[in-house]
């Protein structure tokens, strides 16, 4: 992501790299806590040793560990600027390596985490991200930037339903959103380069004529990541929606949630429509269209997954 | 086991409909996203930058310090 000619991925890049560097830390210094204890074993220990004072720090340092690397509400600047990176990368790393190994490690350390204090902050901070991050991304123009303030909601729902105790379909949410979000960038990989390297979603317009098959893709993804019937996000979103409205928890948090869910579903509208729908608004002397197999390929099996992944895997 | 009122079932989709109406409403009417009716721009820069998170966490947890910095300098003793 570092490319050290410009001034602006190298910003990106020590933003990135220093946000991660505090939970990295935090992480190290709850193995030294650990090693205490003769073993690194966890997972015997997670029950075990609830009432331990060290314990709770152990678990409040991987807490913010895992809030860093998924980027969570007081270090969630690093993502939106992570989108200097190639767009495979950003489709790599948004969807299913670096953002959700945060999420992982909350799964793994879920025992020790619920019914404690922390899991409320859990709560707060993961209703807060989602809540700014849909916002944001109804003011911003970059197409890429959209797609990176949909992976940080989205990791908050994945987050707040990991707090309400809804482990297995955070988990759930995990696998479907890196369906649907590596093929939105990748999409968003095909329409930028056809439209000559311009992010802006104001430089582009009436692409569906021009880029059938990666519009529909996009379509398709978008409306997944929506939560639209019988896609991939339907099966979790609507089941943490619905599990949210079952289980006991305070009004502040529903109505974060339900209007987080809104705000997706409105910035994914008005990028569709401002992007493919509009007038035909690209520069000319130049060629508009997606024949290139190496790209197509990827993007059809991958648009077959993210329709069929959400029944397959429920 | 999933076991709700109808209205309360219906709640997401409904909230999917409203959102995807509003969405495409204000593209098509305001232009370009929401900006000509949020008149008030440090509403709108305030919403857009996400709560103004990355001058906090770029600005923000540099220049306190770097002052700091210099302050401290000059009351500490040199010898």
């Amino acid at each position: 992501m570092i490319y050290y000619q410009n001034v602006r991925s190298a910003n990106a890049g020590i933003l990135t790299a220093l946000s991660n560097r505090v939970g990295d830390v935090a992480l190290l210094i709850s193995i030294c806590f650990i090693s205490c204890w003769g073993r690194w074993g966890f997972p015997f220990y997670l029950t075990l040793l609830r009432d331990d004072v060290l314990f709770r720090y152990v678990v409040a340092l991987v807490l913010l560990a895992a809030l860093t690397r998924s980027a969570q509400m007081p270090f969630s600047a690093w993502l939106p600027a992570a989108i200097a990176a190639p767009t495979p990368v950003s489709a790599l790393v948004h969807s299913s390596t670096l953002v959700t190994a945060g999420v992982y490690l909350l799964i793994r350390f879920r025992e020790a985490l619920i019914g404690t204090p922390l899991q409320s902050v859990l709560l707060f901070v993961s209703g807060l991200t989602m809540f700014i991050s849909g916002l944001g991304a109804n003011f911003e123009n970059d197409l890429r930037k959209v797609i990176a303030l949909s992976t940080l909601s989205q990791l908050g729902v994945m987050l707040f339903s990991l707090s309400l105790g809804l482990v297995n379909v955070a988990f759930f949410h995990l696998l479907t959103h890196a369906l649907f979000k590596s093929l939105l960038f990748l999409c968003a990989g095909v329409v930028i380069h056809n439209v000559r390297d311009f992010q802006d979603v104001r430089s582009m317009g009436g692409l569906s004529g021009y880029l059938p098959l990666t519009v529909s893709c996009f379509n398709v993804s978008n409306l997944a990541l929506c939560g639209i019937p019988f896609l991939a996000g339907f099966y979790s979103r609507d089941l943490i929606l619905e599990f949210c409205s079952m289980s006991v928890v305070n009004l502040f948090s529903v109505c974060l949630v339900m209007f987080s869910t809104g705000l997706t579903v409105c910035y994914s509208f008005r990028l569709a429509y401002v992007s493919i729908f509009g007038a035909f608004n690209v520069g000319d002397c130049h060629s508009v269209d997606d024949s290139v197999s190496v790209m197509t390929w990827p993007m059809i099996s991958l648009t077959i997954i993210a329709v069929t992944g959400g029944a397959l895997f429920s | 086991m999933i076991c709700l009122p109808f209205w309360l079932r219906v709640m997401a989709l409904v909230i999917c409909g409203l959102g995807g109406v509003a969405g495409l409403v204000l593209s098509i009417v305001g232009g370009l996203g929401v900006s000509r009716y949020l008149l008030v721009s440090n509403l709108r820069s305030f919403c857009g930058r996400m709560w103004f998170m990355p001058g906090i966490s770029t600005r923000g947890v540099i220049v306190p310090f770097l002052y700091g910095g210099e302050v401290y300098y000059h009351l500490g003793d040199l010898g």
